[in-house]
């Protein structure tokens, strides 16, 4: 943790060696967090490079240094929220509805895997911003609810009501998607029975 | 597990499997790194209007906070052989040495620079703390002098910290390796390899191993540094062995990540599998207080919340008062949803960067509790000092409102 006060210390001061360090060290995470949101599609790397500079310009307001794994990740999805609402604009201004939020570009692919991967961002492409990165961190990265409250700056009664409607919303829309079907057996009570 | 959880871990996995893992490229690194240098000079920028703006305006409260932001500037950067440099309360000087290395100096601190050459530099804490990142290159020859203790530095991070009352050295070495020797040879040289720290008061030479994160422990040390280390590192009485997972991290790191390194990834089961393999109790007995909450984080986070309870119960036993021992009394009523732990972390932190977080989750713990008096208390409490907060809704809910 002293470690992480001297590197909160070196951000302030502005110091470039310690911003490359924040980078390196922190990329993974915040590349994880908004790619489990964003899928891993084109706009990822500016998506990340984003929230850096955020969290650059919000650092005086980190008063402690063992909170800036949390105020890191909170601003990582409240990034990815932005970016998804600057995409649907964008897809209204250009009537283009075709982007594809994760295609695979690395080793072969498992047929079955990738369709469920494409179905599953084909629905959240139709959630609120909102509601897709509850689900998402939810269902897909595993955040447990205190941790996706954490994320999301508010109450967990508040993301467990967010939660439940974005379930639901998801198993309406993804009833169109057969790649889903054998993960809509259960019930959405089963879905939501999160602590 | 529910069916959609069973899809997100399809989904999860298909995305691992095809997505680049590991640290950034250097490219993407150094595209955030110009992106915050053009943030900056964009504020410089607006300083400068603003100071102008000011100055014809006239305004003498502008006029002294401008001088007085020039006279940082003039501190800061390159400095002079012999030039008295001094850090005011409540500010720290970074400095940048032709060689390429850099020094901050922390709040209070007062340095002077003795040599100045294009290999390194001679410098002298005359009192406080200085952190030093030295840039490796042939030939580097870099001295950092505190009170009558001697650093003699190749390519290393440290910092250094000299009280001259009550004539208290401390060092701590986070990368690379140094020789520290005491004027007159009052005391043998000893060579530390990162990451290990070494404190000389009025009970002598301490030298210890430290938590460093891990990229600092792969820096590569010099040879003859290491062996000689190992001869003159005592390890001091009563401090706890390094672990089997610390002991070589070198060879550690280039095999398996460690479970340190597999947190920082997000990888928080592949973390508790390798902590366990330690043993999660011995590593609670051993490490650090930042580690354990990292390490009460993965098995939290991996399912093994009677684990994440026992580190985080370990570290407020072992570091009592500490900022970490009031972290993990919030953390452990994260994990039991208990009133009691939020009501201890609000006693022992009350402005605390988790204060709110705390207090917030204070309410929900006493509703669910069904201490409707207890929890309508909290509720004013919080209204009166988060109005805006995000519990506040839930408050006026509890009050009626």
């Amino acid at each position: 943790m002293e470690d992480r006060a001297a590197l909160v210390l070196a951000l302030k001061n502005g110091d470039e060696r310690a911003a490359a360090a924040f980078f390196r060290e922190f990329e993974p995470l915040v590349g994880r967090t908004m790619g489990r949101i964003l899928g891993f599609g084109d706009d990822l790397a500016d998506a990340t490079q984003e929230a850096f500079l955020r969290a650059m310009r919000s650092l005086e307001r980190l008063r402690e240094p063992q909170a800036l794994v949390d105020w890191l990740q909170q601003i990582a999805v409240f990034t990815a929220v932005d970016f998804l609402r600057r995409r649907k604009r964008r897809r209204w201004l250009h009537f283009f509805d075709q982007q594809t939020t994760d295609e695979p570009a690395g080793p072969a692919p498992d047929e079955a895997g990738q369709e469920a991967l494409r179905a599953t961002y084909r629905v959240l492409d139709r959630l609120s911003a909102e509601e897709r990165s509850v689900f998402a961190l939810r269902f897909i990265d595993g955040m447990e609810i205190d941790a996706l409250a954490s994320a999301h700056d508010c109450s967990r009664s508040t993301i467990k009501r967010r939660l439940a409607r974005a379930t639901a919303r998801f198993r309406a829309l993804a009833q169109r998607e057969a790649a889903l079907a054998p993960w809509l057996a259960g019930s959405e009570q089963e879905d939501e029975g999160t602590s | 597990m529910t069916r959609l959880a069973d899809l997100g871990r399809v989904v999860a996995d298909e995305q691992d499997r095809t997505r680049v893992q590991g640290p950034p490229d250097e490219a993407a690194v150094q595209h955030f790194v110009q992106g915050m240098r053009r943030e900056r000079r964009a504020l410089g920028k607006r300083w400068v209007a603003a100071a102008i703006v000011t100055v014809a305006a006239g305004c003498a409260l502008g006029v002294i906070a401008w001088r007085r932001h020039l006279t940082t500037v003039a501190l800061s950067g390159t400095p002079a052989v012999g030039e008295p440099l001094v850090a005011r309360p409540g500010e720290t000087v970074p400095l940048h040495f032709p060689d390429g290395s850099e020094v901050v100096l922390a709040s209070g601190t007062e340095a002077v620079v003795r040599e100045l050459h294009d290999e390194g530099a001679e410098l002298e804490v005359t009192r406080g703390q200085a952190s030093v990142a030295v840039r490796h290159q042939p030939g580097t020859h870099w001295l950092v002098g505190a009170g009558p203790y001697r650093v003699r530095v190749t390519g290393t991070r440290f910092s250094v910290d000299w009280a001259p009352e009550p004539k208290r050295f401390e060092l701590r070495l986070t990368q690379g390796s140094v020789v520290v020797s005491s004027e007159g040879g009052s005391h043998a040289a000893v060579t530390m390899v990162a990451p290990q720290s070494l404190v000389i008061d009025a009970g002598g030479w301490q030298l210890s191993r430290t938590e460093t994160a891990s990229q600092d422990v792969a820096t590569p040390a010099e040879p003859a540094a290491t062996a000689d280390a190992s001869a003159a590192a005592p390890t001091p009485e009563g401090a706890p062995e390094p672990s089997p997972a610390s002991a070589t991290p070198t060879a550690a790191t280039a095999s398996t990540p460690s479970w340190e390194e597999l947190i920082r990834r997000g990888k928080y089961a592949q973390a508790y599998e390798e902590a366990a393999r330690h043993g999660v109790a011995q590593l609670a007995d051993s490490r650090p207080s930042g580690a354990l909450l990292s390490l009460a984080e993965a098995c939290r986070f991996s399912g093994h919340g009677g684990e994440a309870t026992q580190v985080l119960e370990r570290l407020r036993a072992r570091f009592p008062g500490s900022d970490d021992a009031a972290t993990a009394a919030f953390q452990l009523g994260r994990l039991g949803g208990s009133a009691k732990w939020f009501r201890q972390y609000l006693k022992e932190r009350p402005n605390g960067a988790l204060a709110r977080e705390a207090s917030g989750r204070l309410l929900e713990a006493l509703d669910h509790s069904g201490d409707r008096a207890a929890a309508r208390q909290a509720a004013e409490a919080y209204l009166a000092r988060y109005p805006g907060g995000p519990h506040a809704a839930f408050a006026r809910e509890l009050l009626g409102k």
